[in-house]
């Protein structure tokens, strides 16, 4: 591929990630925020990580946002060998099996929005755009 | 991230005054067994939120002064109660209080630098767009809206390094909860922000060209 076609994609998607990675962040702490309530409400167990962050951050964007991400890295990082566990105890537990959809609630979206930024990042950089 | 910190700190501290009420509640004094093993475990858990910048921040020195600097002398508590009546630990509430009002100041943060990148942004582009010259004032516009999504979405981003700080644990080698959380979590939320603004600048510029030229 030429350079010049390579600089046409990276502007593409440069343009692209960020405007569906900012919907993508708005819907999570919007309209999909729900979602992410129902699976915290099964995971945050008493006196835990996520019950904590649950009460401290509150219910604001910000707090939404923050809830968003910790009940992500429950779902996630409990599968990471040796410390997956340690992560999990720590931070919660899951009392009752979580459905599959409604982990994918909380799955999908935020790791499309990781991906999305990433190609931000990486297209601005190939652009010139981070100095 | 630094709110969440205090939060569990605060959660701690509460822990502390209610198993103090509990045992004397229960045996008259605070020299039962499993007082003092109750107790360790949550000075233990206060010391790992704690961290030496939030000590220093509170005013609490080194970890031999922890126990006098909240003001838990076992002896003290006992007389104030049987002196002065049953209820909280005298003069505790003050360390409490702090912590508190510490929460409610880090949240409240993270909007203040909202609000300030609105404004700036907002009048950037007020003062291109009052100078009178048109082009200048849309090529303001689009690399302003951009650079405010992409620090946005960048920062918002970033701010996940703090939380990969307190889930792996790398608060127990020995930076402390609260430094942790300020050094990785600030500074992710800051690349993230920086690095977004500057792309989001240039997004906001591609899409000017591919719309206007």
């Amino acid at each position: 591929m030429s350079d010049e076609k390579l600089m046409l994609l990276a502007e593409i998607t440069i343009v692209a990630s960020l405007g569906v990675g900012i919907v993508l962040l708005l819907l999570m702490v919007t309209l999909f925020f729900r979602k992410t309530v129902e699976v915290e409400r099964r995971i945050a167990t008493s006196g835990k990580q996520l019950d904590e962050i649950r009460s401290i951050w509150g219910n604001g964007p910000i707090g939404r946002w923050m809830r968003v991400m910790h009940v992500y890295a429950f779902v996630v990082f409990r599968h990471i060998p040796r410390i997956g566990p340690r992560i999990e105890s720590r931070m919660g537990g899951e009392t009752e099996p979580l459905p599959l959809p409604l982990k994918l609630w909380v799955i999908v979206p935020f790791t499309a929005y990781a991906i999305l930024m990433f190609l931000f990042f990486f297209s601005g950089w190939y652009l010139g755009a981070i100095g | 991230m630094v709110s969440k910190q205090i939060g569990s700190i605060e959660s701690t501290l509460k822990n502390i005054e209610r198993l103090h009420q509990d045992s004397y509640r229960r045996h008259g004094h605070l020299n039962h067994p499993g007082f003092f093993e109750k107790w360790r475990a949550l000075f233990k858990e206060l010391d790992f939120a704690l961290g030496s910048v939030a000590r220093k921040g509170m005013s609490l020195g080194d970890d031999a002064n922890l126990k006098r600097a909240l003001g838990l002398s076992s002896k003290s508590i006992v007389h104030s109660w049987k002196a002065a009546g049953f209820g909280g630990i005298p003069g505790y509430a003050t360390h409490y209080d702090r912590v508190a009002t510490g929460a409610r100041y880090a949240r409240n943060v993270g909007y203040l630098g909202i609000t300030l990148d609105v404004s700036l942004s907002a009048i950037k582009i007020s003062e291109a767009c009052t100078a009178g010259d048109e082009e200048e004032c849309q090529v303001v516009s689009y690399q302003e809206g951009g650079k405010l999504l992409g620090s946005m979405g960048g920062g918002a981003i970033g701010a996940g390094a703090s939380y990969g700080c307190l889930a792996f644990g790398v608060t127990s080698a020995g930076i402390g909860g609260v430094a942790c959380a300020v050094i990785v979590g600030g500074i992710g939320a800051a690349f993230g922000g920086h690095v977004g603004g500057g792309s989001g600048e240039a997004a906001g510029e591609i899409l000017r060209r591919a719309i206007h030229e």
